[in-house]
Formats: structure tokens, C-alpha cells, sequence
């Protein structure tokens, strides 16, 4: 088993499973030496045997890039799975710290901290710890898809068009994407940080602790 | 000095479960004296201490800390006091278990304009004199009880403040870890803080050291 519509297999195996003739064949290659020719050379085979479909080397590099754009719709789903886990992670926080946090914010009122001292370092905390995984879940994407070719995956999205012939996904970086990443996940979980954290330090530091 | 004047405390007021924790306490501590607050569990002594530490606000009544009203300062200015004035320590030590030691005992310097240079500088200094340097890069819930004591009391100190409160500092000790708190203290009055300090454990009772007892019963002073 190759990837989840191809199966590889010797070639007399084939023929006995699907009774082929030794004389026939599915697929064949034609190499033209000189690139110049390859539209003519393909217009007279199709000339010659309007049954079958004649494809170049560039035809199908074409239909793979396209293939896998498509094919990643799939995790269109997963994306939004993620958001929603996400979302539930953020509501979460908001809802309420623990009484652990609470106890740390009652110890820093307790020794002279004030409110906006507090909220200036959740506001960095958060900051730092959202920005980094914002950089950090774009470069490892990014690093998966373009430098390492999408092992894996890319077998998922082309199928039988991964036999051959090879073909490399180019790079492209749609900023307009990143920054609807950025806008629903930076900004959105330094709030779901401060707020409990603001809750929390305008009670009294006597009562939390105690 | 601190001066507490007809203080009262009261929580829930007007409702069913109303609960009247101080009534009508007055008292002085002068500057550079030791005062023991004692009384049993449930008397009010913590409530005082938070009342000076500007952790609380009274109900009525006038607190004097250093010559400054602190009953009616907003928070963001019982914070200034405390932090400049005010060194605590804690029956359970409050300390943060994820910190180590010295990040411990420079937290309330972190708001400060202070270098990280001279902060350090401090917390090296107050952790010799307490016998902890070797356990500055340790988290702090990996020490022992009389360690973290000791951490706590650095802390307290980091601000070199005037006034040390201690709410039930030997509640988790034993009496050999008790009695070097007492040492501590003690030193602590030499080098001219005042220090008022709730307990009701015996072993402060006797001590030389102590200029003043206010015993308290009911939130009342007896």
C-alpha cells in the first residue's frame, strides 16, 4: 500500500489479477528529446489515437499543484477544529483563574505590587507566550510544507499522482492569511489572560490569600 | 510608629451574616519597638495586620503609619506604602513554589526603578546575612520549612522596610527553627525596625526583647 488509492505491486501479478494481454498496456511514455517538439509530437499521437488521453510532463506537474491546493480543503476542517479548541482554551481562562493564580496575585499585592504592575506583566506574560507561538506555528507550517515538501500529508492529498513525476510545492506566503491568524489569536488570548488576571487583583489581597 | 485609633471592622455590614471583627481599637507602637499582639485564633490580630499593611480597608476609625493617614488611601497608594514602608511575613509564608529563592526575595522589588544589578546586590547581601546563599537558585517548595521561613523573611527585608509585620510566623516551625526566628528578630530591633508581631504561641511571652503585649479577645483589646 503507497498512499490511500495506490497499490504497488509486480507488474505479472497486474496482469494476472486484471487478465491483461502481455501486448496491451494503461499507461504509456513517450520521451521527446527536443522540448521544442513536445506539443507537436502530442497533438499527432492524439492525431492518431483520439481514444486515448495524451498528457505532457507539464500537464501533470499542473494538475498535482492543483490537486494538492484542493485536497487541503480537507484540513480547512481541521483548521477550524483547531480554532474551536482554541476558542474553548480561551473561554476558559477568561472564565477564571485558579486558586493558585489568585493566591500568586494576592502574594504580589501583598508586597507592594499594585494593580497596574500586575497587569503590565500578565499583559508581557501573555504577550510573549502568544507572539512566539504565533511565530513559531507559522514557521513550523510553513518549514513542513515548503522545505520539507509535506511528508506525509502530500502522499494523502496526491494519491497515484505521487508515482511520478515528482513535483515541488512553491512557496507562497499569503500575508492576508497570516494576519486573520494573527488578529483571531494574538490580540484575543493576551485579553482571555489580563481579564481574570484584572478580576482578580482589584479584590482584596487579604481575601485572596486567605 | 503606627497608630491605630477607634478602628472598626466589619464585614457583610447590614446583612444576616454580618460579622463585627474589630471593635473600637486603639493602640500605639512606637518607632524601633517590638509589640507582640497576641490573642487567640479568630481574635482579630490578622485583621489588624492587614489593616496597617493596607490589605484592607477599616470600617471607621483612623491608621497612622508613618505619619501618614492610610484608612482612606486608594489602593494604588496603600501599594506605594507598603512597598516603601512595609515588610511582611506570613504564617504560611505566601511564598510563589515555581520561583526560586532569590526571584522570591526580589519579587517586590520588580515594580522598582532598581537595576537588576542592585536588586541582586540587595538579595545577595540580606540572603548572607540569613544564612541562604548557597540556596538562592532553588525553587522554593524544594526547601525546608525553616528555609523557606528564611526566604520569606529576605523578602520582607529586600524593601529595607521600617515596619515588619508578622502574622503567626512560627505556626510551622519547631522550637529550634522558633527560636532562631526570635534570634532573627531580635537583630532585626538592633538595627532599628519596629515590629509588631501576632501569635499566640508562649514562646514570645517571656522574651527580654519585646517592649509591648496588646492582647486581643473578640476583636477587642482586653
Amino acid at each position: 500500500m503507497e498512499t490511500n488509492d495506490v497499490i504497488l505491486m509486480p507488474e505479472k501479478y497486474v496482469r494476472e489479477i486484471f487478465d491483461i494481454n502481455e501486448s496491451w498496456a494503461t499507461d504509456i511514455v513517450v520521451k521527446v528529446p527536443n522540448s521544442e517538439e513536445i506539443n507537436i509530437v502530442k497533438q499527432k499521437l492524439q492525431y492518431m489515437y483520439p481514444d486515448c488521453r495524451i498528457i505532457s510532463r507539464s500537464d501533470i506537474e499542473a494538475s498535482y499543484q492543483n490537486l494538492f491546493d484542493y485536497k487541503s480543503g480537507l484540513f480547512l476542517a481541521l483548521l477550524i477544529t483547531s480554532f474551536v479548541a482554541f476558542f474553548i482554551l480561551v473561554y476558559d481562562k477568561t472564565s477564571g483563574l485558579s486558586a493558585e493564580d489568585k493566591r500568586e496575585i494576592g502574594i504580589l499585592k501583598a508586597v507592594g505590587w499594585k494593580t497596574e504592575n500586575i497587569l503590565q506583566m500578565e499583559f508581557i506574560e501573555g504577550g510573549l507566550i502568544s507572539l512566539f507561538s504565533f511565530f513559531l506555528g507559522t514557521g513550523l507550517a510553513l518549514f513542513y510544507v515548503y522545505f520539507l515538501q509535506a511528508p506525509i500529508l502530500r502522499d494523502l492529498f496526491t494519491g497515484v499522482s505521487k508515482l511520478k513525476p515528482s513535483f515541488n510545492l512553491i512557496p507562497v506566503i499569503d500575508f492576508q492569511v497570516l494576519f486573520l491568524i494573527f488578529v483571531l489569536t494574538v490580540p484575543v488570548y493576551i485579553m482571555a489572560t489580563i481579564i481574570p488576571s484584572w478580576r482578580a487583583a482589584i479584590i482584596d489581597a487579604d481575601e485572596v490569600m486567605r | 510608629m503606627i497608630k491605630f485609633n477607634g478602628i472598626n471592622k466589619i464585614y457583610n455590614a447590614g446583612q444576616v451574616n454580618e460579622h463585627h471583627v474589630l471593635k473600637d481599637i486603639t493602640f500605639l507602637v512606637k518607632e524601633n519597638q517590638f509589640t507582640i499582639l497576641r490573642g487567640p485564633s479568630g481574635s482579630g490580630k490578622s485583621t489588624i495586620l492587614s489593616i496597617i499593611g493596607g490589605l484592607i480597608k477599616p470600617t471607621s476609625g483612623e491608621v497612622i503609619v508613618d505619619d501618614k493617614s492610610i484608612a482612606k488611601l486608594p489602593d494604588r497608594f496603600a501599594a506605594i506604602v507598603r512597598q516603601q514602608k512595609i515588610g511582611f511575613i506570613f504564617q504560611k509564608f505566601n511564598l510563589i513554589p515555581n520561583l526560586s529563592a532569590l526571584d522570591n526575595i526580589t519579587v517586590p522589588l520588580i515594580p522598582s526603578k532598581l537595576s537588576r544589578v542592585e536588586i541582586n546586590k540587595r538579595a545577595d547581601q540580606i540572603m548572607e546575612e540569613l544564612s541562604i546563599s548557597e540556596k538562592g537558585n532553588i525553587l522554593v517548595k524544594k526547601l525546608s520549612g525553616g528555609e523557606q521561613q528564611r526566604v520569606a523573611i529576605a523578602r520582607s527585608l529586600i524593601n529595607k522596610p521600617k515596619i515588619i509585620l508578622a502574622d503567626e510566623p512560627t505556626a510551622n516551625l519547631d522550637r529550634k527553627l522558633s527560636l532562631s526566628f526570635i534570634q532573627t528578630i531580635e537583630e532585626l530591633k538592633k538595627k532599628g525596625k519596629t515590629i509588631l508581631l501576632a501569635s499566640h504561641d508562649p514562646i514570645f511571652y517571656d522574651l527580654e526583647c519585646v517592649d509591648n503585649f496588646i492582647n486581643i479577645r473578640l476583636g477587642e483589646i482586653k
